[in-house]
């Protein structure tokens, strides 16, 4: 069984990845519009 | 005239038809008192007419249609709700080789007059799962009706028309136009099945389009005519069944047309009528059929790449001069 500080510890470093990651989005420019034809096929 | 918007215009239909026929109910995911459905069509019914009539259905999509195609059979007028058009696909066992086979399996003897109503489309930043349109996958189902209004106008009337017929109908709406208003008379009124209209009259060249293309198309019309070419507008309303007539009347008057829908280009709306436009009508063209459509992808979530996706003014313009 997981415990409380075990739970907290998670929570703390998933928050860390979420916040880091809508740091990157927010910062990252616009794709390129061409890019929306892009990935549909492997 | 008075005005109204797209939504309040479905909303009156519904209530007018509910009134008049004691047969006609609603059933979908919360259409009911607590939400008046995701795009609020169906708000202040529940109200009216009851939970009975407006009856908030469990999220499975399959069992909507269900329920609806053996209400049907017993003699009620189902109207169904799917929130998204996207979902269709999971009822599609149910539309497709239950609802649409019915009256032909039973020789005539049974019939399905089910309505179902949903809304297609991009533009809100919804992504793949919420935007695409899907009409074309209806319109390769022999014994459905397609329809497609792009006023509130002919919402109304071709929801009335819908309601009171003998069978299935996939009546497809657009997140878009919910908010736009348009005359639409107080009296009782329908739009018939399969008679295409005339949304502006031109000289030069064909647009054929519909749900929210036609206003598009319609704007590039304006800004076409400001530059000497005359576009003439043709909106079918019914995919199935289609008005060839009437899109052939417009190309012998005009000698070149462009077909515009909102659909993934292969195999779509805009497929079949350049056919039909090709096998019916190549003589009196004066130049290539053009299409204006979704290139085949998903629709993407990025603003950016999505405004890249969905056919547009420009593209409409374009298309045009590449002919006239």
């Amino acid at each position: 069984m997981l415990t409380e500080t075990e739970i907290a510890k998670i929570e703390k470093e998933l928050s860390a990845k979420i916040d880091e990651a809508v740091k990157f989005a927010m910062e990252s420019p616009y794709p390129a519009p061409e890019e929306a034809l892009e990935d549909v096929y492997a | 005239m008075r005005k109204i918007t797209y939504r309040e215009a479905l909303r009156e239909a519904l209530r007018e038809e509910m009134r008049r026929d004691s047969s006609v109910f609603l059933l979908g995911e919360d259409i009911g008192k607590y939400w008046g459905g995701a795009f609020k069509v169906t708000e202040g019914l529940a109200e009216e007419f009851g939970d009975e009539r407006v009856r908030d259905t469990p999220i499975s999509e399959s069992t909507i249609i269900g329920t609806a195609i053996g209400a049907a059979i017993t003699g009620m007028r189902p109207v169904a709700e799917i929130m998204f058009g996207d979902l269709t696909a999971l009822a599609m066992d149910q539309i497709a080789n239950q609802a649409a086979k019915i009256h032909y399996m039973f020789g005539g003897q049974a019939k399905c007059p089910i309505v179902i109503r949903t809304p297609f489309g991009a533009g809100v930043n919804i992504a793949a799962h919420h935007s695409q349109s899907l009409e074309a996958w209806f319109m390769h189902v022999p014994g459905l009706y397609v329809a497609v209004p792009s006023t509130p106008y002919d919402a109304k009337g071709l929801l009335k028309t819908a309601i009171r017929g003998s069978n299935p109908v996939m009546f497809c709406e657009h997140k878009l136009l919910y908010p736009l208003e348009g005359e639409v008379p107080e009296e009782d009124y329908t739009v018939p099945f399969g008679v295409a209209d005339i949304k502006r009259e031109g000289e030069d060249v064909t647009i054929v389009a519909t749900l929210y293309m036609v206003h598009k198309a319609l704007s590039a019309a304006e800004k076409l005519e400001k530059e000497g070419i005359s576009v003439e507008v043709v909106d079918p309303r019914t995919l199935v069944p289609l008005d060839k007539q009437g899109i052939i009347s417009s190309v012998k008057k005009t000698g070149r047309i462009v077909v515009v829908s909102e659909d993934c280009k292969t195999a779509g709306v805009t497929a079949e009528i350049a056919a039909i436009v090709a096998e019916e009508a190549l003589d009196y063209l004066d130049a290539p059929i053009k299409r204006v459509a979704e290139p085949d992808t998903p629709i993407p979530f990025s603003p950016t790449l999505e405004q890249y996706v969905i056919p547009n003014e420009e593209a409409i313009i374009k298309a045009v001069k590449e002919i006239v």
